[in-house]
């Protein structure tokens, strides 16, 4: 089978001691920056974009593809031991992981989640071995107008990962949008919105946006409201499933796996809202509902798997498509423009080893974390234990550092620092800044695919609902957003995220 | 639904009017005007040849009107006091400023371990239950390791120690 050829091909390239060292790293820093609050994996991903220029393009992309699935593992671990989510794809499991390590049992649920996040791993890694190179091949009919309409329709979907009205979150993705837009025009050389200002002739980085907006402005919050660490377990023991447990939890998985590994190929999709969507199937399906909450297995289960098949198969648009879900996918791109390689269809047939190298490295990796993750228990607990105060000024420094290697110059750490007072400000108004990094990030690509798209129909706007393919994302994106009008499905937004915040 | 942050009352006085939405709406309406008015030294164009002005003034002109939305919808809530109290820590955003604009500013001159040590002090007396003796030692220490590890171990172009 194709596949298989393949992904040996793919294990030969990952399998060397250099990858393998690499990908050690990453899926090391990953777990730490996931157990760590107030650092996540963009703001890691970001300072180490400078390391990744001097590694050969594959291995870099190994390293940074482990710290983000890494950090999915990391922040289920903070979330099941001391109720505080590392991150935000982890905020669910710790409605019922807490529940039950306050209950003596969270030697099981951190298996669950450790074991349940292998099987889906696996299996997202599976998919994007057989999903990829089909994608690609329909890739080829996408045109300009077909990729302005995908654009939106992802940007519509990022709605519904944001808490609070939908107006609000428009408008953050406009904002975004806007803001992309600052520097030069590509099509016609005239510099927007630079005011002059020799710095913001090419507008601002994508890590400079994503550090001030997700990492220095959790810093300010948690500044006045450091994060409390009350750690449930100081020693765990009872690493194991007993047969009830495994039963139970089996089903959960696969569920899991299916939801995460479909919302995570959607543009805007992603980790977070597949922990969400699977937590709230898991209740609406079980026989016992009333089980969520108090420490019912299929809730660490099910999400933990979720998350963790999304942040295998949302890394398929990103290099088939070159289209970014997350932030994270961007930087992701960034690593790669830097090297030339250009993300999308051409890529499986031009770097197949960095493609393929890229994909087994997901299933070492795995593997590596869950060899990480149970024996190293201990220390990560140990860890969790430095009282935040200490935390701060170090990851605030790293921060800085991070701002300043990317491009040398003191304005970016400057220009953070101002996003990172604006995302603050912005989050206390119950605004969501994801959709904005979305904005930000497909702002150009949008304007640049809808200017060819016109230009070729030669103004005419129909052509975005004429051509069958752009039809099709365009009804999408009107019944996405009828959906999220919706009085009933109002509510459960609310519901879903109010809970997130036990 | 009452909760901690509703205004609770109906008196459209100038306190309960920043609520959240109308805040949000306000900034949204400034920049959004900020981007319209920048724009009016580009040429706009027409659809088939869309100029530099096109997408950005669009974007920012139907960005205005859900600003206006935004604004109106806080002022009702005011009105029937369910608006969303904003309480904003403006010593927090003075601290991490202080903190990273020292380090910005000394960082060519003293070099990195000093402005290092520097952003890492007043950062680290910032924070609730800070104590001198760790502060200072996690400041030293931090700052040189990192020193090390970024310039020679990640080789960032960056001085080390101040130039004299």
């Amino acid at each position: 089978m194709e596949i298989i050829n393949n992904l040996v091909y793919g294990l030969g390239v990952a399998v060397t001691p250099y990858n393998l060292g690499f990908g050690f790293i990453g899926v090391l820093l990953g777990t730490l920056v996931g157990v760590l609050p107030g650092i996540g994996p963009v703001a890691t991903i970001s300072m180490l974009l400078p390391v990744t220029y001097a590694l050969s393009p594959a291995t870099g992309l190994i390293m940074l593809a482990g710290i983000y699935y890494g950090a999915q593992y990391g922040g289920s671990t903070t979330a099941i031991l001391i109720n505080l989510p590392g991150e935000s794809s982890a905020v669910v499991t710790t409605l019922d992981g807490h529940k039950m390590a306050q209950q003596g049992k969270a030697g099981a649920a951190l298996v669950v989640a450790a074991l349940g996040s292998l099987f889906a791993g696996i299996v997202g890694t599976l998919m994007i071995a057989g999903f990829a190179p089909v994608l690609a091949g329909v890739a080829f009919l996408f045109g300009a107008p077909e990729y302005f309409s995908l654009m939106v329709l992802g940007l519509v979907g990022s709605i519904l990962l944001a808490r609070g009205s939908v107006m609000k979150a428009i408008v953050m993705i406009l904002m975004g949008i806007l803001f992309g837009s600052i520097g030069i025009d590509v099509n016609s050389g005239a510099a927007r919105f630079s005011m002059g200002s020799s710095s913001l002739i090419d507008g601002f980085g994508v890590a400079v946006v994503a550090m001030g907006l997700f990492g220095l402005s959790e810093l300010l919050r948690n500044l006045s409201s450091p994060p409390e660490h009350n750690v449930v377990a100081k020693r765990v023991t009872g690493l194991w499933l007993n047969k009830q447990q495994f039963s139970d939890a089996a089903p959960a998985v696969l569920r899991g796996t299916a939801i995460g590994s479909f919302l995570g190929l959607l543009p805007g999709g992603g980790a977070v809202l597949s922990s969400f969507a699977a937590y709230a199937v898991e209740k609406r399906l079980s026989r016992h509902p009333e089980r969520f909450g108090e420490g019912a297995i299929e809730g660490v289960a099910s999400p933990e798997a979720a998350n963790n098949a999304a942040a295998q198969t949302s890394f398929i648009p990103m290099l088939t498509l070159g289209i970014p879900a997350t932030a994270t996918m961007a930087l992701m791109i960034g690593a790669m423009t830097v090297h030339n390689i250009q993300p999308g269809p051409q890529i499986i047939s031009r770097q197949p080893e960095l493609f393929w190298g890229l994909i087994a490295s997901m299933l070492t990796g795995n593997i590596m974390l869950v060899i990480l993750n149970l024996p190293m228990i201990r220390l990560w607990v140990k860890l969790l234990q430095v009282p935040y105060r200490l935390l701060l000024p170090v990851i605030l420094l790293f921060c800085a550092i991070g701002l300043y290697s990317l491009e040398y110059t003191t304005f970016d750490i400057l220009a953070a620092l101002g996003f990172g007072v604006f995302g603050y400000v912005l989050t206390k108004c119950e605004c969501e800044p994801a959709p904005f990094v979305l904005g930000f990030i497909l702002g150009p690509m949008m304007e640049e695919n809808l200017r060819r798209a016109l230009t070729i129909s030669q103004g005419d706007f129909s052509v975005l609902f004429t051509r069958p393919i752009s039809m099709v994302l365009m009804i999408a994106t009107f019944i996405l957003l009828l959906i999220l009008m919706a009085p009933s499905i109002r509510r459960r937004r609310e519901d879903v995220f109010t809970e997130g915040e036990a | 639904m009452t909760g901690l942050n509703d205004t609770n009352s109906t008196e459209l006085s100038f306190r309960n009017l920043l609520n959240a939405d109308t805040i949000a709406g306000l900034i949204f309406f400034c920049i959004g005007g900020f981007f319209t008015t920048s724009s009016f030294t580009l040429r706009f164009g027409s659809p088939m040849d869309m100029g530099p002005a096109f997408f950005p003034r669009s974007i920012a002109i139907i960005m205005m009107l859900f600003a206006l939305a935004i604004i109106m919808r806080g002022i009702q809530q005011a009105r029937a006091g369910k608006g969303s109290r904003v309480r904003i820590e403006i010593l927090s955003i003075l601290q991490v400023s202080a903190a990273i604009i020292f380090f910005a500013l000394t960082l060519r001159w003293l070099g990195l371990i000093l402005s290092g040590m520097g952003l890492m002090m007043i950062a680290g007396f910032s924070v609730k239950g800070a104590r001198w003796h760790e502060v200072m030692f996690l400041a030293v220490t931090v700052a040189v390791t990192s020193g090390f590890l970024f310039i020679y171990g990640l080789g960032i172009q960056a001085p080390l120690l101040p130039r004299f």
